[in-house]
């Protein structure tokens, strides 16, 4: 043979499973995945008065049902939900709106729209949560943290649309560059009006868009911190706020448990929508 | 003469500083299969778009039935189109495809079903109407977009290059199919194509355009025998130009120098402007069609022919007839349409065998050039 000419054997290109390395770099990859998550779950049975404890000490439930017995994580809960639906409804309202003008208009200043309209993306936390924080507080906003439930959860609700739009927008204008101009001018061409137009032809067509949106709102105001962090008040205090004050005192199963309902609560909700979005196509 | 359904009147279009469509007037006939026919980038689908009312003419003024419409949305006119890529659409079934323009019109529902069903009969798609556009093919979505329009019942159906993106078998079946339902619809029919063989198969009349102008309309037929000029000549079936570079008049009669040619006596209408005596001649072609063309083998002389000598260059085989290449000299080669028999022949001849391009120098048309 040759030399420098030697015979490798040689993979199709779907076949990277079969190549050691490959293997190991994906199942380092998923361990430090997925790893903290499944030790999260199993540690929400144990029975230890500690959560920071790795030493299995048996099987338990109760921490889900003391877990369901803290009115305060309850009520941080709700709030979290509360915020979250909201916010989702609104975020796609706005994103859709704004990612219709963005696609669908010309006007003078466009580049600088766009570009405002997607800073909260790329704008850091923790700076959006202090201007908000002095925002509100300049407007005597704060106090609305002592108006009754669900109101006195305003100002969060507004920091969280805020944020959330944005992504809403950039998903549903992604969606947008697929469409084919033809189709809205076929409708008009059949006697539709600009609304009509709207409502039958281009709401359909962002439907899976407006879908990945609005789970995205969801999810990324159910799990924020920083922004709500410095939004919140004594009396609004969001899920993951609560369990950040909980675990400053003490780590208990109790937290595991709770975030277990979380994950599974997001797991169910990412499932209906992925269903969803495949009878769609269908 | 009856009233045009459509009249479009002086019509022009910018877009800034470009002109796309060049003041236009055509006048379309009820009931006729009328076709825009020109190169790309002509205006076509431009003065299709303004029809549908798309885009708005910059000046000029567009005529349905004598009624001025150039400001009507496209959802007030009652002329439909059948869009190029066919946008048909696709959360919905080929039946709410059909129906969803009756459902524009506020049409009764069970109006609306027979309708639809009457449609998808004619053009051969009963029996699909539960269907997704996505489990049809690229010629039946294409029916669903011609049912969709015609259920309608529009003055004017426009078709925007209705062949172009099938294959050639079915484009076939498809133009067959056009023809009739114009005929059983009755309702005019305007095409736009970039393709003369399609455009003098399906319509009864063509108007050429090119760089936004008009240059000519007619039927098929005297586009192809009496084209106004040397674009139209080239555009619509092949033509082989000789340059002129001088004519002048002998007792009445043109004298007419032209490239490879030489001097000829031609016995027509002598163009506008050419006074005897003066000699002019630039921006003007003489013109042949292949088809006019004979060969002979050998250099005898054709009685009452022009002949041009040269060898035998490629030779193409079409099938009923072979298209022969003469090469007259270095820069120009002519091709003619030969039979089969002559084709065998002229494939035997050595490469430096002389033969001769002949024709009646009656055929030709002395025409302006396109280049301006």
């Amino acid at each position: 043979m040759p030399f420098g000419l030697r015979k490798r054997a040689s993979y199709e290109p779907f076949k990277y499973s079969r190549r050691w390395s490959l293997r190991t770099l994906f199942l380092i990859a998923t361990v430090f995945l997925y790893a903290p998550i499944v030790v999260l779950v199993i540690f929400s049975f144990n029975d230890s008065r500690r959560g920071g404890n790795v030493i299995w000490r048996g099987f338990t439930t109760e921490y889900y049902s003391k877990a369901f017995r803290n009115d305060e994580l309850m009520l941080a809960f709700a709030n979290s939900l509360t915020i979250a639906l909201v916010t989702m409804v609104v975020a796609v309202i706005l994103g859709t709106l704004t990612a219709v003008m963005l696609w669908r208009f010309r006007f003078p200043f466009k580049p600088l729209v766009e570009g405002l309209v997607s800073l909260p993306i790329v704008i850091p936390e923790i700076c959006m949560g202090v201007s908000l924080a002095l925002f509100f507080s300049s407007m005597g906003w704060m106090k609305t943290g002592n108006l009754m439930w669900p109101l006195n959860l305003g100002n969060i609700t507004i920091a969280h649309i805020t944020f959330c739009f944005p992504f809403a927008a950039m998903v549903i204008r992604a969606r947008l560059d697929s469409f084919n101009r033809e189709i809205e001018e076929a409708a008009r061409d059949l006697g539709a009006s600009e609304w009509r137009v709207f409502k039958d032809i281009l709401i359909p067509h962002m439907r899976p868009g407006i879908i990945a949106a609005a789970l995205l709102a969801f999810t990324l105001s159910l799990d924020d911190f920083v922004i709500t962090f410095f939004t919140s008040g004594p009396n609004t205090v969001t899920f993951p706020v609560k369990i950040y004050s909980m675990v400053r005192f003490s780590v208990t199963p109790e937290i595991n448990a709770a975030s277990t309902v979380l994950i599974l609560m997001t797991l169910i909700l990412t499932w209906l929508a992925l269903r969803y979005q495949r009878a769609m196509e269908r | 003469m009856s009233q045009p359904i459509i009249s479009i009147s002086g019509v022009s279009k910018r877009f800034g500083a470009v002109t796309a469509i060049d003041d236009i007037s055509i006048d379309i006939k009820a009931g006729e299969i009328f076709a825009l026919l020109g190169p790309s980038g002509c205006g076509k689908s431009t003065l299709l778009r303004m029809l549908a009312g798309f885009e708005h003419p910059s000046d000029g003024a567009i005529l349905l039935d004598g009624k001025d419409l150039t400001r009507l949305p496209p959802n007030r006119r009652p002329i439909n189109m059948v869009f190029q890529s066919y946008a048909v659409f696709p959360h919905m079934t080929v039946e709410r495809n059909v129906a969803y323009g009756l459902e524009m019109e506020r049409v009764k529902r069970s109006e609306i079903r027979s309708r639809v069903a009457h449609a998808l009969e004619q053009v051969q798609l009963d029996g699909l109407g539960d269907r997704r556009p996505d489990q049809l093919s690229g010629g039946q979505r294409q029916r669903v977009a011609v049912a969709r329009a015609l259920v309608k019942r529009p003055r004017v159906l426009l078709l925007d290059e209705p062949l172009s993106a099938l294959d050639a078998k079915l484009r076939d079946a498809m133009r067959l199919e056009l023809v009739k339902l114009q005929e059983m619809s009755g309702i005019t029919f305007i095409i736009v194509t970039h393709d003369q063989a399609e455009a003098m198969a399906l319509a009864d009349r063509i108007a050429v355009l090119e760089g936004g102008r008009l240059r000519q309309v007619d039927t098929p037929r005297n586009l192809y025998n009496n084209p106004v000029d040397a674009f139209v000549a080239d555009f619509i079936g092949n033509v082989h130009s000789f340059d002129v570079t001088k004519i002048d008049l002998v007792e009445g009669r043109m004298r007419v120098q032209a490239d490879v040619l030489g001097q000829l006596m031609i016995d027509k209408a002598i163009p506008e402007g050419l006074l005897p005596g003066v000699q002019t001649g630039r921006g003007r072609v003489l013109t042949i069609r292949p088809e006019r063309i004979g060969i002979k083998i050998g250099d005898t002389y054709v009685p009452g022919h022009l002949a041009l000598r040269g060898t035998v260059g490629d030779i193409a085989f079409q099938g009923q007839h072979s298209i022969v290449e003469v090469r007259v000299n270095e820069s120009r080669s002519i091709s003619a349409i030969v039979d089969d028999d002559t084709a065998k022949e002229l494939d035997n001849l050595s490469a430096d065998a002389v033969i001769q391009a002949h024709w009646a120098v009656a055929d030709m048309h002395l025409l302006e050039s396109s280049a301006r």
